[in-house]
């Protein structure tokens, strides 16, 4: 370990005295007060600092990634070309140790840079603040700077009861409708309901949520009727096991849209199970309404926002492992121009796919599902296809982890999804290159002809 | 004038291999191309180096062959004590014989071992130290802070590194620019940095690859006499060089590298002694005396001896003048070696 | 010839090759690139900012404007709208001589992002994004561009003005409180002319512009939308580029028909409620507006439109009581169109009403508007029979109308109650009428109210 530390700090000392720190820092700060004169958001307070934190982080965690794998793809390259590797692995240190210790010093100077950014971002939204209005600050601190849990409701088996209904009602000797277009349609029905019909959802909880604490209500809507009637009728919560109610308040025309709603949650019982329930009103003035599936939710409890800052960096830092543990393992193989060449060729064309294919067109898997069944598809469009899915089955997983997105949203990065990354992140997608590089970077000589 | 005083310039190496036979050599564990030399048996201290039908050829990306570097070089160097020489012209294979046993590169053929272990053995790496041919050092370091870091490499305590790194830095004269960059001296004190560097795990083979190349002749004899110190306390030397006169002075072995094979081995007197010809070496005499001596020797030996006044190699002579001047001149200048090794190396 | 020599000499060829490809091509990207910033010159007057990442960007603009612009998709999918003005933002000046990118652009955060927000303010800070965005910005970098102009015009006439949103009443309210600090009154302060370097300072409306479309078409009120919607449409027409625009065209003869039976707006304190009246006045600039559109187009809506304008324009003054200018029209008509019957009686049938309209919407109402004016009209001349039969005739056709929509829909339209509607039908009578008869109508009004029956 002591090796390692020594590595570690030596590639830190060389980020120091290099100006890499200052120069990385001085541009990222630069950045961020460019980034806090220019937004403007969506007109509102709370916007403008919620836009502003997300780019701002979002930048930060930008710059380093494209840095992180600059320096990565050099750093070990360089040493061999210029030769001083070859002083220290002559020494009575393991080749993994040396390569672990180059990543450790990576991550050191990308948590350090990330500290540093995140005390300026929360700095200049600090500065936004004190600049607002006096009456807005309170719905600023509500909507942006709090840190809330979002507690889905239990899984209600759609697909489950779709299919029962499918088999029930639609499949027969003519094979009517396909179950792919008849689920959405199932769906849709269940979230909509009629005058005088009720809607419910189920939650549990989490266990550190107390009774009178903050409590949301967050979902959305849409008209379903001709008339286009907003939405009338009656909010409850009830207890889960005794079905008791405990809170109830009705709403008279909401129009369509997202819908935000303070809860009581005084009455909360022990097991914390609680049935959420949307009564809409009869008669002819009300008409049904269509909750958008999947996007009901309660967010509990309203938290200081600086420790889910730094669980959400956290995780950002786990990112930029891998891309260090990548720029690593292509340091070891090849010389400094093609590492960073191939290294960040890699990231890019990697993101890009995830980014365009996977993450804004949601539809186009549907389109490319379908493309891929019709026979006239040109061999090129099936390959690329075929390529673009195993791209995206790699970087899915790491997408997902959109922990800068849910604190600006202010919502809760909690422990949990802290360790999931560490597990996903660090052990599995740092774990592997690091594996690799270390093997690769054993087999390799580290010094050439006349060298 | 040859005095016998030369002789104590020379290291008083007590071998302990086989003992020298009656024409000073020891069997060299050498095969060169034209002998075959018997392979002798183990000393006592063991085998600090064995190299057993080296091959080494250098391929390109697509490992296409390129360059035969090293073509079945089998030679030993004696743990304890010994100075062993590779020598060699630009391009012989020393560099990458010295690469193979540091584990900087692997053999394409053959074996090497090193301290009875593997090259990339990490616990036999304890106790190797190496100065390579240039200083690879990291320039943004100060001398002090590349001791520590390699003294950290070492798993060496900090209170132990820190005494060893002001030994060090006093032995090669750098206590004044032991917090100045690395990257801001000049060649010959970045070398000097890496003589420290080679030495502050205290090791029992120290590996030098050219250690007098580019120094001035001062800085030169006090490398050579370093050496010569450390030989004295137990330690083997490994050094390559193509300057010959270094070699000559320092080694008690060596071996003769060209175009990767080995040319020629043994031991230094050994191999450089001309058995077939005798020197006398005497006062200057009266003229009429030197006449009668010649005469006598013309009719014993049926031949005309070559007489001329002996003469001192140039450095020799160099050191002298440049002693004479020390001695005269109150305000040195320059960084010099300290001249005696760190105590840790010889305690 | 060794193989080494072969290889440098195959490459030699293709960097050949590449060179004189690249050669080629950059001739023709020359000649595009010239032809575009030909097309663009606005760009001279642009801000540093904008300057800058043209130039610094190059040609990758188009790229990151992509980028950004799935990234705006994505999400609205999500839902997360706070983004989304800012990214607008950028995009558009990425690309801003792309008149398509500001279109697109305004018109989502207008039309698809306000609707789903919760509460009213909340939509109309959209749609005045959006509105920003085109008019303010767009504009500014495309001034030769009738799409814009169009494209504001619609969403004057259409977001605002018309009835499609649930919190177009709303629009309509804000819309006019913001209006009244430009237009007092409704009408442009032109002996002020600081106040009048504001509306071209804030509203980007060029007080020349607005001086000619005013002596063309007639004094509107300012702070109703549809006026706006005419003025954009009349402005794209004159844009440097525009050499026929048949959207704007469109556009202005569409809002000036909509002007022509609800250009009179009658202030209510609740802003639930929208009462308007007819500007018959304004027939003579629709037609005007009709007629450059059929000239410049063979488009066959443009006739249809013109016929079903005229058909309801004489059916609105022969129930006001304007023989005269029902027959004019009505000889309009014959004129265009074979098989017009020959009176306006004959055209009109029996009685007017909503079913031979074919406008549609709240503009039926001028029919009772026309009958409530007859009934004030036979107040003030103490013809109690005819002050009767209209008042049953308007009362009836209420009747009909308000069974044939929902209250969602009454709602929505801000439909007053007939009492209301029709006492501001008097108000607008009496308004020119001296103090004595207008106090007589008021009593006569007061008599024939729902509370007075009551009592």
């Amino acid at each position: 370990m002591k090796r390692i530390a020594a590595i570690a700090r030596l590639t830190l000392r060389e980020a120091a005295r290099a100006g890499t720190t200052a120069s990385l820092a001085l541009l990222l700060l630069t950045a961020i007060v460019w980034m806090a004169a220019v937004i403007e958001g969506d007109g509102t307070p709370a916007g403008r600092i919620q836009v502003f934190l997300r780019y701002a982080f979002g930048l930060t965690t930008g710059i380093l990634t494209l840095a992180t794998l600059w320096l990565a793809a050099g750093r070990i390259a360089s040493e061999l070309d210029d030769r001083t590797l070859q002083l220290v692995a002559v020494k009575p240190i393991r080749r993994s140790e040396l390569w672990l210790g180059k990543w450790l010093g990576l991550m050191g100077l990308n948590a350090l840079l990330l500290a540093v950014c995140a005390a300026a971002t929360l700095a200049c939204a600090e500065i936004m603040l004190r600049r607002t209005a006096p009456g807005d600050r309170a719905e600023v601190r509500e909507r942006t700077l709090v840190s809330r849990l979002p507690v889905q409701p239990d899984a209600e088996s759609i697909e489950v009861q779709a299919r029962a209904a499918y088999e029930r009602l639609v499949k027969g000797p003519d094979g009517a409708e396909p179950f792919e277009d008849f689920l959405p349609r199932f769906e849709a029905a269940r979230n909509t309901v009629p005058p005088g019909g009720v809607r419910h959802w189920a939650f549990r909880m989490p266990a550190r949520f107390r009774a009178g604490q903050p409590l949301w209500l967050q979902t959305s809507f849409t008209y379903a009727s001709v008339e286009r009637a907003p939405m009338t009728g009656s909010w409850s919560l009830l207890s889960g096991g005794t079905t008791s109610l405990l809170w109830s308040a009705s709403v008279s025309n909401l129009p369509a849209g997202i819908v935000r709603l303070a809860l009581d949650s005084a009455g909360l019982p022990p097991d914390g199970r609680l049935i959420l329930a949307f009564s809409n009103a009869p008669g002819a003035e009300a008409g049904a309404i269509a909750f958008t599936p999947r996007n009901t939710e309660l967010l509990a409890g309203a938290h200081p926002f600086a420790p889910n800052v730094f669980r959400a960096l956290l995780v950002a830092l786990l990112k930029l492992g891998i891309l260090a543990a990548v720029g690593l393992l292509c340091s070891a193989v090849f010389s400094t121009p093609v590492a960073t060449f191939i290294s960040t060729s890699l990231a890019v064309m990697l993101a890009a796919v995830q980014y365009f294919v996977f993450t804004t067109a949601p539809e186009q898997d549907a389109f490319a599902h379908k493309h891929n069944d019709d026979p006239e598809a040109a061999w090129y469009d099936r390959a690329s296809e075929a390529v673009a899915h195993a791209a995206s089955s790699i970087v899915a997983p790491v997408d997902a982890f959109d922990a800068i997105g849910q604190m600006t949203d202010g919502r809760q990065v909690g422990w949990p999804t802290v360790g999931r990354a560490v597990m996903t992140l660090l052990v599995l997608y740092t774990g592997v290159p690091a594996l690799v590089g270390i093997l690769l970077f054993r087999r390799r000589e580290l010094a050439g002809f006349s060298t | 004038m040859i005095a016998p005083s030369q002789d104590t310039r020379r290291l008083n190496v007590v071998s302990t291999h086989a003992p020298l036979d009656r024409n000073g050599s020891a069997p060299c564990a050498c095969r060169d191309q034209g002998e075959t030399t018997e392979m002798p048996a183990n000393p006592a201290t063991g085998w600090a180096v064995e190299v057993d039908g080296l091959g080494k050829i250098f391929t390109d990306f697509w490992h296409r062959p390129k360059v035969r570097a090293l073509d079945n070089v089998t030679f030993r160097v004696p743990a304890g004590g010994s100075v062993f020489g590779l020598l060699g012209p630009n391009g012989s294979g020393k560099s990458t014989t010295i690469k193979i046993l540091l584990g900087l590169l692997r053999p394409t053929s053959g074996s090497a071992r090193v301290l009875a272990a593997p090259p990339d053995d990490v616990l036999a790496k304890q106790r190797i130290g190496y100065l390579p041919e240039e200083s690879y050092l990291y320039r943004y370091l100060t001398p002090r802070e590349t001791l520590s870091f390699y003294g950290r490499l070492f798993s060496l305590p900090p209170d132990e590194c820190r005494r060893r790194t002001d030994e060090l830095l006093d032995m090669v004269g750098l206590t004044h620019a032991a917090d100045r960059s690395v990257g801001e001296f000049s060649k010959g004190m970045a070398r000097r940095v890496g003589l420290a560097q080679a030495l502050v795990n205290n090791p029992s083979l120290l590996i030098l690859d050219e250690p007098t190349s580019g120094l001035d002749p001062i800085a030169c004899r006090q490398v050579k006499d370093l050496i010569a110190a450390l030989a004295r306390s137990g330690k083997t030397i490994l050094m390559s060089s193509h300057l010959l006169a270094d070699v000559e002075d320092v080694c008690t072995e060596l071996v003769i590298l060209h175009n990767g094979r080995a040319r020629a081995a043994g031991l230094t007197r050994k191999l450089l002694t001309q058995s077939d010809r005798t020197r006398l070496t005497f006062p200057s005499l009266p003229a009429d005396t030197l006449k009668r001596l010649l005469a006598a020797f013309r009719a014993e030996a049926g031949a005309d001896p070559q007489v001329d006044h002996p003469s001192l190699n140039l450095e020799q002579f160099f050191l002298e003048v440049v002693e004479a001047a020390s001695r005269s001149d109150t305000s040195p200048t320059g960084a010099t070696l300290g001249g005696k090794p760190a105590p840790f190396l010889v305690s | 010839m060794t193989s080494r020599r072969r290889h440098n000499l195959l490459l030699l060829a293709i960097a050949g090759v590449a060179l004189l490809a690249s050669g080629a091509l950059g001739v023709r990207c020359r000649t595009q690139r010239t032809e575009r910033l030909r097309a663009s010159p606005t760009l001279d007057q642009a801000p540093p900012a904008v300057l800058f990442t043209t130039v610094a960007l190059g040609g990758f603009r188009g790229l990151l404007a992509d980028v950004l612009w799935l990234r705006v998709a994505h999400l609205q999918d999500e839902g997360r709208y706070t983004e989304i003005v800012q990214l607008s933002d950028w995009i558009s000046r990425l690309e801003p001589e792309n008149a398509e990118v500001w279109e697109y652009h305004a018109w989502n955060m207008a039309y698809n992002v306000s609707v789903l927000m919760a509460g009213e303010e909340a939509r109309w800070r959209w749609v005045r994004h959006g509105l920003r965005l085109l008019r303010d910005e767009g504009l500014r970098y495309n001034p030769g561009e009738p799409r814009l102009y169009s494209q504001v015009s619609w969403l004057f006439q259409h977001k605002m003005g018309a009835f499609s949103d649930d919190a177009n009443l709303y629009y309509k309210h804000r819309w006019g409180e913001e209006m009244e600090a430009y237009f007092p009154d409704g009408h442009p302060p032109w002996d002020n002319p600081e106040a009048t370097n504001r509306i071209r300072d804030d509203l980007k409306m060029d007080p020349a512009v607005l001086g000619d479309f005013e002596r063309a078409v007639g004094n509107l009120d300012w702070r109703l939308p549809e006026s706006h919607a005419a003025y954009w449409a009349y402005a794209g027409l004159r844009a440097p580029q525009d050499t026929g625009s048949a959207t704007c065209r469109r556009l202005l003869y569409q809002t000036l028909a909509t002007l022509f039976f609800r250009g009179t707006h009658v202030p209510d304190p609740d802003p639930g409620i929208d009462i308007r009246l007819a500007r018959p006045d304004l027939a003579d600039a629709v037609l005007a507006a009709f007629g450059q559109a059929a000239a410049s187009s063979t488009d066959p809506s443009i006739e249809h439109a013109i016929s079903n304008f005229v058909h309801d324009a004489i059916l609105v003054f022969d129930v006001r009581g304007d023989a005269a200018r029902a027959n004019d029209l009505l000889g309009l008509m014959r004129k265009r169109y074979p098989g017009v019957a020959p009176t306006v009686d004959a055209f009109v049938g029996a009685e007017p009403d909503f079913a031979s309209m074919h406008a549609h919407g709240m503009e039926p109402l001028t029919i009772v508007e026309g009958l409530l004016r007859r009934h004030v009209a036979a107040l003030d001349a103490d013809d109690a029979q005819t002050a009767s039969d209209t008042m049953a005739h308007a009362r009836r056709l209420w009747t009909s109308m308000e069974a044939r929509s929902t209250a969602a829909v009454r709602r929505r339209y801000g439909l007053p109650t007939f009492d209301r509607y029709r006492l501001a039908v008097l108000e607008d009578v009496a308004a020119s009428l001296p103090e004595a008869r207008r106090e007589r109508l008021r009593s006569a009004a007061e008599k024939e109210s729902p509370n007075a029956a009551a009592r």
